[in-house]
């Protein structure tokens, strides 16, 4: 009876407005070859974070979706956001 | 009782109970005849490539996702996101369709060094129409300097909320420069809905 832990990123998805990296790391429990038990991890990746450290495939995604246009619209955004929290620290 | 196969044709078949049809095979798919219910004693139902249609056919009834997972929440500033080290970072969220509802647990072991207003990192992007201005409710919190956080108020389009406190007639942001300590501890149980 051979039991192992295996992990995979299983989702990669471009979501909203400024293209948002959602990465879902799916975990198998494998017994013998059969799948026993299954549980998911999530995190987003948002256009001005670093992504050095994300498995490759998702680097690439950030890097085709993370354009310049992209990253400056979504600073500005977060800037025009910003103004309004600050205004009420 | 009596089960039998009514003789198919080139276009419809079907399995009949005492004569009556129970379930049809034809063109437009298998259908159950009225009062009959499909039970799965062992198995599961595998809609995974469409979804099930719940109380009608639109779009508005397609229950098309449903997900339990964990998530590592995390707090940063608007000015400058900073770090922490965390002691404890617990999060667990469902997703049913769009609808997100997630809980979390943050434990500072010291002071986050971030700037501005406090954000708080959610498992996915909430929805950028006005209805994705979701929320949550603090559960606990402890050792905050000043105003703790009462609520995290939730924002479209991105993927975290803002920590706020009940300033009597309105409301404030917490500054995180000044709002962390030793073991500054919060828990959310947030709803949002998803992009």
């Amino acid at each position: 009876m051979a039991i192992e832990k295996t992990k995979t990123i299983d989702k990669i998805e471009v979501v909203g407005d400024y293209k948002h990296i959602h990465v879902r790391e799916r975990t198998d429990i494998v017994e013998d070859g059969k799948v026993i038990s299954t549980t998911y991890h999530r995190w987003v990746i948002a256009p001005n974070q670093d992504h050095s450290n994300e498995h490759a495939d998702v680097q690439a995604m950030c890097q085709q979706f993370h354009t310049q246009e992209v990253k400056d619209a979504y600073a500005t955004f977060l800037a025009e956001q910003q103004a309004l929290e600050l205004a009420n620290v | 009782m009596t089960v039998s196969v009514k003789a198919p044709t080139s276009t419809t078949g079907s399995i009949q109970l005492n004569g009556s049809d129970v379930l049809t095979i034809d063109s437009s798919g298998i259908t159950l005849a009225t009062g009959k219910d499909l039970t799965l004693s062992s198995t599961a139902l595998d809609a995974s490539a469409s979804g099930i249609y719940l109380g009608g056919t639109a779009s508005a009834n397609l229950l098309d996702d449903y997900e339990e997972g964990t998530w590592t929440p995390t707090l940063s500033g608007t000015s400058t996101a900073g770090s922490a080290t965390y002691t404890t970072q617990l999060g667990g969220y469902v997703k049913i369709g769009k609808q997100v509802i997630a809980q979390c647990f943050i434990h500072l072991s010291g002071t986050h060094t971030g700037t501005g207003a406090c954000k708080v990192s959610l498992p996915f992007v909430a929805s950028s129409s006005s209805v994705g201005y979701g929320g949550a409710t603090v559960t606990y919190k402890s050792n905050w300097v000043g105003n703790g956080p009462d609520f995290m108020q939730g924002e479209a389009g991105v993927d975290f909320g803002y920590l706020r406190y009940d300033n009597n007639t309105t409301m404030a942001d917490l500054n995180l420069a000044t709002a962390t300590t030793t073991n500054t501890t919060v828990m959310l149980i947030i709803n949002y809905q998803a992009a």
